[in-house]
């Protein structure tokens, strides 16, 4: 079935804003009776910690029937923007007072604000890498720059019996080569303009003999930028994960011994 | 032999007969039956002999009164002959479809998934070379345990069905066209038939000229005499009079090749070259020329196009079902004795078609208003079609992409919106983790209008990979449709991996829990592993389960078409 985003976003807005509405009028409502809002708060915050770390499970098990993936991810965007007014109505909305509170608040927010900077990411950078015009796998980036540099060192090889060869292997051994010896966890918008320069430079003193070489060159130059954008890119993609998901795990700990601690004195 | 690897005889097609009951006594006299009789056995290559086809691709099957044979709707890759006795034909709406006792080709297990997500199954070895008994592999079609004890009283036909006689050869349109069954056919008393799997159709259709001709001569005649007049919404509202008048004048014809897999292949990037690839497909009518057919598709696809300047623009392919010439019909109703056809019909691959004479058409449905309303409708959403190909480059280009890629074959086309993809590989995990660990695709493959098509089965419309399985490893569920290869009777012969123009289909080593198996030679034994849309899977095809940014869907190419709209209006 193709569903159409825009309506499943606006349903889910909208319950987000329902929820925290009804959250609020509750306190509210207990607020006035004198009444406490620390403990039952405090159990929706956990049971929302724990559905939020149960979408790393429905990850483990992937062909279970739990419901699609897409769902469970909308349903953790949205409990997780809900867990953030739920924890400040949590804590009366003042600072936290103890030095594991503060611990807790500061592993919660770090878990927000990645998570929230994981959802710009992987709304944005997709379309990034789709303009690239390349497509390609991470694990496979490397193979294929070590397949250009190869590919490039075979170019000035057949170059070297002709005039201008010696040119285009000083231009490979100190440029062109290091450039393409390894994929670059970088942002390098200045490459292409560097690539185009160096290239005229090189087919000025290379002749015209060779200037289907330097082409040629130019043009694995080229393809290793996309290359290097999508190691970039995709590295982030895979990255923030490898921030978000300790910083997750680290504040639902922290969160069942508050809990533990809370039920233990209160008993 | 080191301990590492098992060794085993290496499959052979014939390895597994399609029945393990075909005695020599039984083949010698089922070689004296007229139709095995009048074949020449000399003509037969080496390979595949006439005898050897009857042992190996053929299964005496006996069936009791009022036994279902075959069910309209399920996809059969075999033929019958019957030898003795008769068999009554039902078509559509004769039955009612909750006493047709659909069965569930492999039940789907929650708990068996649950288990398997936590213990990986072991993976299916060839049985039959490991010492497992051939009674426990169920092959070819099989039959299926259905009775109709009280047939006058459940069929909705009023007058008799039609019955065929022993030596009368039915199913060969299934198996041929790798469509599904187009009648029920019920035993009318006890009744012994032959089945032959359609390797065996092909090979016996192959070797001799006179089967050849009379089996193309059957497979005609009732494409044109089975009831698919009355599912045509222009003509399913005509009365027997006129729709006789229709088949009367009706002629079959065939264009393209049938097994054009290889040719594809060859030229797929020729193909790709929009105008170059139009102008080599076999052409059924010009654009500009005198329209004087309405052409009804029975199988296969071809291709609708338009003049632009030097080239071609596709505006829509037509598949099994559908109609072209609606514009020409119109036109001629309107007054217009002449008209022209406004586009050109190409052959995709190869098509069967109907063709009907446009006055005989005219005249069936002059005074009919549903017809007409149906008409009017259809033409002004074929004119929408044709304007959004010219106006809108997106779904135009795409559209030309399906039909030069020939993805539009496709019932379940793994289409990924790269715009939303975070290539996090959730996909390929899903799809492994529901089959034991090894991915069933691989997440690449053409890229058209930010979609990556990966190279995942795509559940064919018309799958030819099934074309030259030796052994009948690889078929369609009878439920869903979807292509599946059987791991028990595969015997890696590449045959299907080779066929599949798409390169969907990969060769990968066998081994037995855990344990590669290698031949006498030391060669590693191979199956065939592809996508097999999880059908025996609760909640559908992992892959799709799997994507959290619902990137993955799998779809058909008007599907795709849908995707590119919404992603346009979601922008």
């Amino acid at each position: 079935m193709i569903i159409s985003f825009w309506p499943r976003r606006l349903l889910a807005a909208t319950l987000l804003v329902v929820g925290c509405g009804v959250a609020w009028s509750v306190a509210a409502v207990r607020s006035v009776r004198l009444e406490d809002n620390v403990t039952w708060s405090g159990v929706v915050l956990l049971a929302i910690f724990v559905v939020l770390g149960g979408y790393n499970l429905r990850k483990r098990f992937a062909s279970l029937p739990t419901g699609t993936s897409a769902t469970w991810l909308q349903w953790h965007v949205y409990l997780g923007l809900a867990a953030i007014a739920l924890i400040h109505l949590h804590i009366g909305w003042h600072l936290p007072s103890g030095a594991f509170s503060w611990l807790l608040y500061v592993l919660f927010w770090g878990c927000s604000l990645t998570g929230l900077l994981g959802i710009v990411l992987t709304r944005t950078l997709p379309k990034l890498l789709t303009a690239t015009g390349e497509e390609v796998i991470y694990e496979r980036i490397g193979e294929r720059v070590l397949d250009l540099h190869d590919e490039a060192a075979g170019i000035v090889q057949n170059a070297l019996d002709q005039p201008g060869g010696q040119v285009l292997a000083g231009f490979f051994i100190d440029r062109l080569g290091p450039f393409l010896a390894r994929p670059r966890f970088a942002w390098q918008p200045d490459r292409v303009h560097w690539i185009s320069r160096q290239c005229a430079n090189v087919a000025r003193l290379a002749g015209p003999e060779l200037a289907g070489s330097v082409a040629d060159l130019a043009a694995i130059a080229d393809e290793k930028l996309r290359l290097d954008r999508h190691y970039l890119i995709q590295g982030i993609l895979k990255g923030w994960l490898f921030v978000h998901i300790p910083l997750a795990v680290s504040a639902l700990t922290a969160a069942l011994y508050h809990t533990a601690i809370s039920l233990w004195f209160r008993a | 032999m080191a301990d590492d690897v098992r060794e085993i005889a290496r499959p052979q097609r014939w390895g597994l007969p399609f029945s393990a009951d075909m005695t020599d006594g039984a083949v010698e006299h089922l070689l004296k039956l007229p139709l095995f009789a009048r074949m020449d056995a000399a003509r037969f290559p080496k390979s595949t002999p006439l005898a050897g086809i009857v042992r190996n691709d053929c299964a005496l099957r006996r069936y009791d009164d009022k036994q279902l044979i075959v069910r309209q709707g399920d996809y059969g890759s075999s033929a019958f002959l019957i030898i003795s006795g008769e068999a009554a034909i039902y078509l559509e709406g004769d039955l009612p479809e909750k006493d047709l006792g659909h069965t569930v080709e492999s039940p789907k297990s929650l708990l068996r998934q649950i288990w398997q997500s936590v213990v990986p199954a072991v993976e299916k070895a060839p049985g039959h070379l490991l010492a497992v008994t051939a009674d426990e592999n169920v092959l070819g079609d099989g039959t299926v345990n259905v009775f109709f004890q009280d047939l006058p009283a459940v069929t909705k036909r009023g007058a008799p069905p039609p019955v065929m006689k022993a030596g009368a050869i039915f199913g060969e349109m299934s198996a041929l066209g790798r469509t599904p069954r187009s009648a029920t056919v019920i035993a009318k008393g006890p009744c012994e038939l032959l089945e032959i799997r359609w390797q065996g159709l092909r090979d016996l259709r192959n070797g001799d000229a006179g089967f050849k001709q009379y089996i193309d001569g059957i497979y005609r005649e009732r494409n044109l005499t089975s009831d698919h007049f009355a599912t045509t919404p222009l003509f399913a509202h005509l009365g027997d009079q006129a729709i006789e008048s229709l088949r009367t004048a009706a002629t079959f014809e065939s264009h393209g090749t049938f097994e054009w897999s290889g040719a594809f292949k060859k030229g797929r990037q020729e193909r790709r070259q929009g105008a170059a690839a139009a102008a080599k497909e076999p052409e059924i009518c010009a654009q500009d020329a005198p329209a004087d057919s309405l052409f009804m598709v029975r199988g296969g696809f071809a291709r609708v196009s338009h003049r632009v300047g030097a080239g071609e623009v596709t505006t829509r392919y037509v598949s099994r079902g559908e109609v072209f010439g609606l514009e020409a019909l119109q036109t001629f109703l309107k007054g217009n004795p002449r008209p022209l056809n406004p586009s050109s019909l190409r052959a995709l691959g190869y098509v069967d078609v109907i063709r009907l004479p446009l006055a005989i058409v005219a005249t069936a449905i002059k005074g009919e208003t549903e017809a007409r309303a149906w008409l009017e409708q259809t033409t002004t959403v074929i004119a929408a079609e044709h304007e959004s190909a010219h106006r809108q480059p997106l779904t135009g280009e795409m559209m030309e992409f399906g039909t030069g890629s020939r993805v539009y074959n496709g019932t379940s086309i793994m289409a990924i919106d790269l715009e939303r993809c975070t290539r996090c590989d959730d996909c390929v995990r899903g799809c492994s983790s529901a089959h034991g660990g090894s991915p069933r695709f691989v997440r690449h493959g053409e890229v058209s209008h930010g979609f990556l098509f990966p190279n995942a089965c795509m559940h064919c419309q018309d799958p030819v990979c099934m074309i030259g399985c030796p052994t009948g490893a690889i078929s369609r569920t009878k439920d869903g449709g979807q292509v599946v290869v059987n791991s028990q009777t595969c015997i890696g012969c590449s045959t299907c991996a080779n066929s599949c123009p798409y390169e969907n289909i990969r060769m990968v080593e066998r081994s037995h829990q855990g344990v590669p198996l290698v031949d006498q030679k030391g060669n590693a034994v191979m199956q065939a592993s592809k996508c097999d849309l999880c059908y025996d899977q609760v909640g559908g095809p992992a892959c799709v389960r799997s994507c959290p940014h619902d990137a993955l869907q799998r779809v058909d190419f008007g599907g795709v078409l849908t995707l590119l709209g919404r992603r346009e209006k979601d922008a």
